[in-house]
């Protein structure tokens, strides 16, 4: 390939040659456009009153003015996210129908206008139901009617004597559509509904049944989630109802509808209760589908979700087309794995020296083949790797197609790990100068250029740490023969000063509060189902209720607990 | 209690429903064959990735004689029914070298960036604009999009669509084969079953009835800033509901959809883009819907052509060879395309419609997001217009604009006119001239 390096990585093409052979170009930070020479708005997620003169500011999604103490008020914080109507996500959407007709392995192939399922959160403001998508629903909806038009035990129905509408149907009714409708039917809905039953029913009961779990699994009222609050909060705002709570803390924890146990605390209303709703998040996180909730949000977390799709040049790593699946298992079963534990998950999961090989990806640690085609368990010698910013899975989701990149593994750090929100890339013609660079003397030129250099300087000093692995994430110590200078100025940060290797990095990454906060406002966010939330107020709360890096299993009940989570605004 | 029903609930009786409506795209369609009146119109827009080297398709000669380059051989026989353009520009923003083309191709205004870095379009796309007008879109699907390919990264807005409903909200086409069928085809019954038929318009009409109870439900409660949100699907129920009265096996002799056995593997991916582009067809043969687009695939192709076409000595993905501008590769790429998109434009030619065929009433577009891919130029889009537009198209003509080039928008209100749409503009005020000169009969 050419010698000549540079360009600027498309978002879309990670993991793609990046040598753009002619007219290369590279986008540069809209710093100047937006906010005059040099000022990319970055740094400490700072407490109150800190002098934030050069790099001021956010570090939280919000930078919030109208806080400028940071502290929480006396009375606690408000609302971070307001009423509001969404659409369930297609993964909510396939879980729940799988839920409600008890077949995990049922056939679902929905997909939404807009949908970004690699997204850490998507947003559900942009999806809307058009007509292919409401084909799909009910291409779906009448497949599921014609299983259960066969067997009417799979959803709960038992009203074997019933010949038309009798007390045993409504109720079933009212128990099927009501879990999935995360609401009680009422009086006029309960009667459409069992009108529908006997218009269904002429051919049979099955087909009864069938034609009710048809329309209630095409319902607006099965695809939207409402939290619209029920009483008045002493400051204004609306408490969420318990059917709301429990809809949101199931699809929060578990991304389905709740089940049963749930579903029957939401109906008493004791879900509203603390004591209730830290046993039932304390049970529904700790499940199977709520652990494998959390490690898929922790795979959207870290850019990890497309590595088995990723694409990779032969010539670098012929065997990369089938090594990609398992990587990203074990970067899954890494993640498991730091979960389990006790004490600070997010700081164990950067720091981790034990992960899971294959014959297919043993190479690309460095390590001779195990010996086996499904992954086992193995622990790294220490040096070279640490933890799961050193995986192969993450280093090549976060490369090129043949070589690596300073700016996507630098951004990742700065978006991800501490939450400084960069602004969009303007574009400069690069052609002139990007033209036989190696990739280090390329950021050297963005970090000389006053047009590139305010944001520039904040990613690249980690993508220059990260330069010891290649587009594929093997460790390496030369690039064209040259020696790597892996040495990064890290500044504006709780941990500035120069690092030279990742596992030192990640040390460092591990024990920062900056890091520790930004994960809570991760985990918030998802809580609330939005990133789009002022949540200053109630990331800070939670930071004082756990001084030291929180265990994840006890952050999420708090998260659940405050008020952020259970009221909204207007 | 009052009990409502809906008007097409089984309780409510069932005498309305007869073969009648079965037969009525073909009434429609016979009547007016008989009144002599012109079908209704649609239009098709086909994208194919990654521009093309101007040698591979800006043909050699004049307006009235000239020869088609390497990559449009396959046009060859339907150089009477095509109007070749050069010197067609996609509208680009200010100090943008990387030009954001495809979000700016259909919608003739520039994007904007997004929170994560990525450009998407701000303002709806021509198929929509069309989609909203009655006398073109009747009582049909408002618009359809599809696609051979969508290998991407998922959330990479920039690259991926060509349809966009409005600010920010992209329409992705659907690649897969099953999904596009369905969409198309769930109301299809095999011709015979009579009582399939009724059965499935009661138990669907019951349930539509009830969904849109449910959705005001909603509604009557939602924030006001949902509610364009719920209005949409709204309309989606709607569409299904008006749909209803389409069911069962169609009577037009070209509507024969594919088994859903026969649809190919999704891993097959010449298969499937020949797949799916035969079912734009039949959308158009069965009159299901008037406006489709077809995006061939996301820009900045993933596509390795080499893998099936076998002249090829390139394993490089599409979006690589047209950095380095390999023009016999791009060649054999532009002629696969081509030759695609000839079948289709044939195909609809052997359809009769009203007076004349589905051609006549058919504006198929071909274009790309991009001029000259390896320079990301936004310059000399490839374009062609197929279809004589119930004669308003002057065809087998070649319209160099080179020396003084035109802006999409231009093509896309010549466009609106060949559908009988009286435009005065489209897009970005100052990235619009006036409709092309020389398209018009009579021009």
């Amino acid at each position: 390939m050419s010698p000549r390096r540079g360009g600027y990585l498309m978002p879309g093409q990670m993991g793609q040659r990046a040598t753009l052979r002619r007219n290369s170009v590279l986008r540069c930070a809209a710093l100047a456009a937006l906010l005059g020479a040099g000022g990319c708005y970055v740094g400490l997620a700072q407490g109150p009153g800190e002098d934030e003169s050069d790099t001021a500011a956010p570090g939280s999604a919000s930078g919030d003015a109208s806080d400028p103490t940071g502290e929480p008020a006396d009375d606690g914080c408000g609302p971070a996210v307001a009423r509001n109507v969404a659409k369930i996500s297609d993964r909510e959407y396939t879980n729940s129908v799988r839920a409600l007709l008890g077949d995990p392995e049922f056939r679902i192939t929905v997909q939404s206008p807009g949908a970004s399922p690699g997204a850490f959160i998507e947003d559900a403001a942009t999806q809307s139901v058009n007509y292919a998508l409401a084909v799909q629903y009910q291409g779906t909806a009448e497949a599921a009617g014609a299983q259960v038009e066969a067997d009417p035990s799979r959803v709960g129905f038992t009203c074997l004597g019933a010949v038309s509408v009798d007390p045993c149907v409504r109720a079933w009714i009212q128990d099927f559509a009501g879990r999935a409708f995360r609401q009680p039917l009422d009086p006029d809905q309960a009667e459409a509904y069992a009108s529908l039953f006997t218009a269904g029913a002429v051919d049979g009961i099955g087909a009864g049944v069938g034609l009710v779990v048809e329309a209630v699994l095409q319902s607006p009222q099965f695809l939207y989630r409402r939290e619209l609050g029920e009483s008045i909060a002493n400051d204004g705002s609306t408490e969420l109802s318990a059917t709301e709570v429990a809809e949101r803390v199931a699809f929060w924890l578990t991304e389905t509808i709740p089940d049963p146990e749930l579903w029957e605390l939401a109906l008493t209303g004791a879900i509203r209760e603390p004591d209730v709703l830290r046993a039932q998040v304390q049970r529904l996180q700790t499940s199977a589908a709520g652990r494998r909730t959390l490690t898929h949000a922790i795979v959207r977390w870290l850019h990890l979700s497309g590595v088995d799709q990723l694409d990779k040049d032969p010539e670098l790593f012929a065997g990369f087309p089938g090594a990609r699946t398992a990587l990203l298992e074990s970067a899954q079963r890494t993640i498991e794995d730091a979960l389990a534990g006790d004490g600070d998950d997010v700081g164990r999961l950067l720091t981790t020296n034990s992960t899971y090989v294959n014959d297919a990806i043993a190479p690309l640690f460095g390590l001779e083949p195990v010996g086996s085609s499904s992954l086992v368990p193995i622990d790294l010698p220490d040096g070279e790797r640490s933890g799961i910013l050193t995986h192969p899975a993450l280093l090549a989701a976060l490369a090129h197609y043949d070589q690596t990149s300073i700016v996507a593994r630098g951004a990742m750090i700065r978006q991800q790990l501490l939450c400084n929100e960069l602004p969009p890339p303007i574009e400069i013609d690069a052609e002139a100068v990007g033209a036989g660079m190696t990739p280090r003397e390329f950021a050297e030129y963005r970090l000389s250029d006053p047009a590139c250099r305010g944001c520039h300087q904040l990613m690249e000093p980690f993508g220059f740490i990260f330069e010891s692995y290649d587009a594929v994430g093997r460790y390496q110590t030369t690039m064209d023969g040259q020696p790597i200078d892996t040495v990064g100025e890290v500044t504006a940060t709780d941990f500035d000063g120069s690092y030279s290797s990742v596992p030192e990095l990640a040390q460092a990454l591990a024990q920062s509060d900056q890091v520790s906060r930004c994960v809570t406002q991760h985990m918030l966010a998802l809580g609330l189902g939005t990133k789009a939330a002022d949540t200053t107020c109630a990331v800070d709360e939670l930071v004082d209720q756990f001084p030291e890096a929180p265990e994840l299993d006890e952050l999420i009940p708090a998260i659940a607990l405050s008020a952020a989570f259970r009221t909204r605004g207007e | 209690m009052l009990i409502k029903t809906g008007r097409r609930s089984l309780l409510a009786g069932l005498s309305t429903f007869g073969g009648m409506m079965l037969l009525r795209p073909f009434l429609r369609r016979e009547a007016a064959a008989d009144g002599g009146v012109p079908g209704p119109m649609r239009l098709v827009v086909i994208q194919t990735p990654d521009g093309r080297p101007p040698e591979t398709w800006v043909p050699q000669g004049t307006t009235t004689d000239f020869t088609m380059a390497s990559g449009l051989t396959p046009f060859e026989p339907l150089k009477d029914d095509l109007v070749i353009l050069s010197g067609i520009d996609i509208p680009r923003g200010p100090g943008e070298n990387h030009c954001q083309c495809f979000v700016a191709l259909m919608t003739g205004t520039n994007g904007a960036p997004t929170v994560d870095n990525y450009t998407a379009a701000q303002a709806p796309s021509i198929d929509q604009v069309i989609g909203l007008e009655p006398s073109i879109v009747g009582d049909t699907i408002p618009t359809l999009q599809i696609a051979g390919d969508m290998t991407t990264i998922p959330n990479d807005i920039s690259h991926r669509y060509m349809s966009w409903a409005g600010a920010d909200q992209p329409l992705p086409g659907e690649h897969r084969s099953t999904a596009i069928y369905e969409t198309l085809f769930s109301n299809y019954v095999p011709p015979g079953d009579d009582a399939a038929v009724k059965r499935l318009v009661q138990r669907r009409g019951s349930v539509l009835d009830v969904l849109e109870a449910d959705l005001k439900r909603i509604s009557d409660v939602a924030p006001a800033a949902q509610r364009p949100q719920l209005d949409a699907h709204l309309e989606a129920i709607r569409t299904l509901e008006k749909n209803l009265d389409d069911l069962g096996s169609s009577a037009l002799e070209a509507c024969i959809p594919p088994a859903p056995d026969d649809l190919p593997d999704q891993s097959d991916v010449p298969k499937r883009y020949v797949a799916n582009l035969d079912m734009v067809r039949l959308a158009l043969a069965c009159d299901l819907s008037r406006v489709v687009t077809f995006m061939s695939s996301p820009s900045t192709s993933n596509l390795r052509h080499r893998q099936w076409i076998p002249e090829m000595e390139s394993d490089l993905i599409h979006h690589y060879l047209s950095h380095e501008g390999n023009v016999s590769e791009l060649t054999h790429i532009g002629k696969w395309y081509a030759g695609h998109i000839a079948n289709f434009v044939q195909g609809l030619k052997r359809i009769p419609d009203g007076v004349g065929t589905l051609l006549d009433h058919t504006v198929v577009v071909y274009t790309s997001e991009l001029g000259y891919g390896a320079g990301h130029s936004s310059r000399n889009t490839p374009t062609v217009i197929f279809g004589s537009a119930a004669g308003r198209l002057s065809t087998g003509r070649y319209l160099n604009f080179l020396d003084s080039p035109r802006p999409f928008n231009d093509v896309w209100v010549s466009v609106a006119h060949l559908l009988g749409l009286p435009w005065e503009t489209f897009g970005s005020p100052e990235k619009y001239l006036g409709p092309i000169p020389g398209l018009a009969a009579g021009d």
